[in-house]
């Protein structure tokens, strides 16, 4: 099976370069500057690369758009603010390989003419910082990065950032009003970031593991890279399992995979003696897999039946108490509303307050009403997408009727 | 005189305030007032927007910290790994309920999610970290620390 991103991962010492290029590192962006940027930017396109964070928005589009635009000044950010409840794929490329996202910056920031670069950091993971900042340094001693890259006409500086522990920050426009030194709260879309983003110029804002993917692609070209996964859904994807599993951990797998797939030819089935209820898919703002759908597989795109997210499983088994589980998402996503917009702020706490009845029992015919009133509140109304993901898997677990009281 | 030297290392442009804040808040545990006048000044902003982003994040306390500040993960994976009953017991320990703002020496804090999901359940005191957490372990490790 093919490996894009965890291929080299024990195999190379993050913290030295050398290890790095022996490996191959680096000739990725040495061919791509000397190609133009419009070939470079074709070349990720054809290759059906798909934003890893969740939105899964072609890569190549959102680069298209950022060069087309008359701004010479641009930016170029990778978004490593990575909190969604159970997901830690990205700390985890910075860690182990934290090269392969240098030189993927390097690449798109070549392709859209940008001169300076951000990696904005989760605020908790220290050591991913601390490693990124050396391979910073080292990338520009050897010439990877800085003034002049490998003998071209091309400069690039890359500054890591360290968030605050916002999990909003992780949403692009909330992201770069952090970076601005503002409250990291989302704006307003359209404009978007690739048109008008960072200090008001053309910005794009890629996940690290879409960003660690980029150097692949031009080694291998976009045709290798179509091959691995399915039509509409290519390459591989980074799935975090956790849960009732054996072997809980960190899988690469190609597009296309069932559930099915995942939870037992990958985390080695259910543990002893637990029975398999659901899964959740993309952290606790993820849509719930029951029995019926584990043949599914999870992707991008608008008719796929189960929306793939941050790509983290949790498997959930018949032991579980759902109520609490329901109470662990609500309380999270009550902490995280930056409080911009009323709906997602009042909505949060009041649906909070609401879900701690029905977990110890005070759960009346009022509250049930109030339930369904504000599950479609946040449905429906909130500013940013992080009040629709509060209610996803609630949503679900209500379409599923786990809980009488709620149906 | 201290946060002027914090200062000195920090260009004076919009994307350095958030480290600048940061920097402030782990040498002085908190931003202070007179911290928030130093930092606009120097950033040639108003205090207001100063103390706007400060008060935004979780990690930067505007008022002075508790002497003992115990966070545990809660999110829907460390929670299926006894992270409700490793609340209660450091709760019990303290005689104090998370999120209270009762004692002015301990507070108990929810977080998540702290990308720690393979090594959970996380509790952090004092910005320690301690790995796959056990009711069992909360006893022994906070009587170090009481």
């Amino acid at each position: 099976m093919t490996k894009i991103l965890t291929k080299y991962w024990d195999q190379i010492d993050p913290r030295d370069i050398q290890s790095y290029r022996k490996k191959g590192g680096y000739k990725a962006l040495y061919k791509a500057i000397r190609m133009s940027p419009a070939e470079v930017i074709s070349e990720i396109t054809n290759s059906g690369l798909a934003g890893r964070g969740g939105a899964g928005f072609s890569t190549g589009g959102k680069w298209e758009i950022a060069a087309k635009q008359e701004e010479k000044e641009r930016y170029f950010i990778c978004n490593l603010d990575e909190s969604e409840p159970g997901t830690f794929k990205d700390r985890m490329i910075a860690e182990k390989n934290p090269h392969s996202l240098l030189e993927g910056i390097a690449i798109g920031s070549y392709a859209i003419g940008a001169k300076r670069a951000f990696i904005y950091i989760n605020g908790n993971f220290v050591l991913a910082r601390t490693t990124l900042e050396y391979a910073i340094e080292q990338a520009n001693k050897d010439n990877f990065l800085g003034k002049g890259i490998m003998g071209s006409l091309f400069d690039l500086d890359v500054t890591a950032i360290s968030g605050a522990g916002a999990y909003i920050c992780g949403e692009e426009s909330a992201l770069i009003n952090s970076i601005e030194g503002k409250r990291g709260e989302p704006r307003e879309k359209p404009p978007f970031a690739c048109e008008c983003g960072l200090f008001g110029k053309p910005t794009v804002v890629n996940n690290a593991e879409t960003i660690a993917n980029v150097e692949w692609i031009l080694k291998k070209g976009a045709q290798e890279y179509k091959k691995i996964g399915t039509k509409g859904n290519a390459g591989t994807k980074l799935f975090c399992i956790d849960g009732s599993v054996k072997a809980p951990g960190i899988y690469e797998v190609p597009l296309g995979s069932t559930v099915k797939e995942l939870i037992y030819d990958f985390a080695g089935g259910m543990t002893n003696g637990t029975d398999f209820w659901f899964a959740q898919v993309g952290g606790s703002a993820g849509h719930l897999v029951p029995v019926g759908l584990i043949d599914e597989a999870p992707g991008y795109g608008k008719n796929m039946k189960i929306p793939l997210g941050s790509g983290s499983i949790l498997v959930v088994d018949k032991s579980r108490d759902i109520k609490k589980l329901m109470l662990s998402w609500i309380r999270f996503f009550q902490r995280e509303s930056c409080g911009k917009c009323v709906p997602c702020r009042e909505g949060t706490f009041r649906l909070k307050s609401v879900i701690e009845r029905l977990e110890n029992g005070n759960f009346n015919e009022n509250d049930r009403e109030d339930f369904h009133k504000l599950v479609w509140v946040l449905d429906n109304t909130t500013f940013c997408p992080l009040g629709k993901f509060s209610v996803t898997a609630i949503k679900d677990v209500v379409k599923y009727k786990y809980i009488k009281e709620l149906s | 005189m201290l946060i002027q030297k914090i200062l000195t290392t920090f260009e004076p442009k919009k994307e350095n305030l958030l480290g600048a804040i940061r920097e402030v808040n782990k040498e002085y545990g908190y931003v202070s007032e007179d911290a928030v006048k130093a930092l606009s000044k120097h950033f040639g902003m108003k205090p207001a927007g100063v103390y706007s982003a400060a008060s935004f994040y979780g990690h930067i306390n505007i008022k002075p910290p508790s002497d003992l500040v115990i966070r545990v993960c809660d999110g829907a994976n460390c929670d299926a790994k006894q992270a409700e009953q490793i609340i209660e017991e450091i709760e019990y320990f303290f005689g104090l309920k998370e999120g209270d703002e009762f004692n002015p020496k301990v507070r108990i804090e929810r977080e998540s999610c702290l990308g720690l999901c393979e090594v959970g359940p996380v509790m952090i005191v004092n910005g320690t970290v301690f790995e796959r957490m056990t009711p069992q372990r909360v006893d022994e490790i906070l009587h170090g620390y009481a």
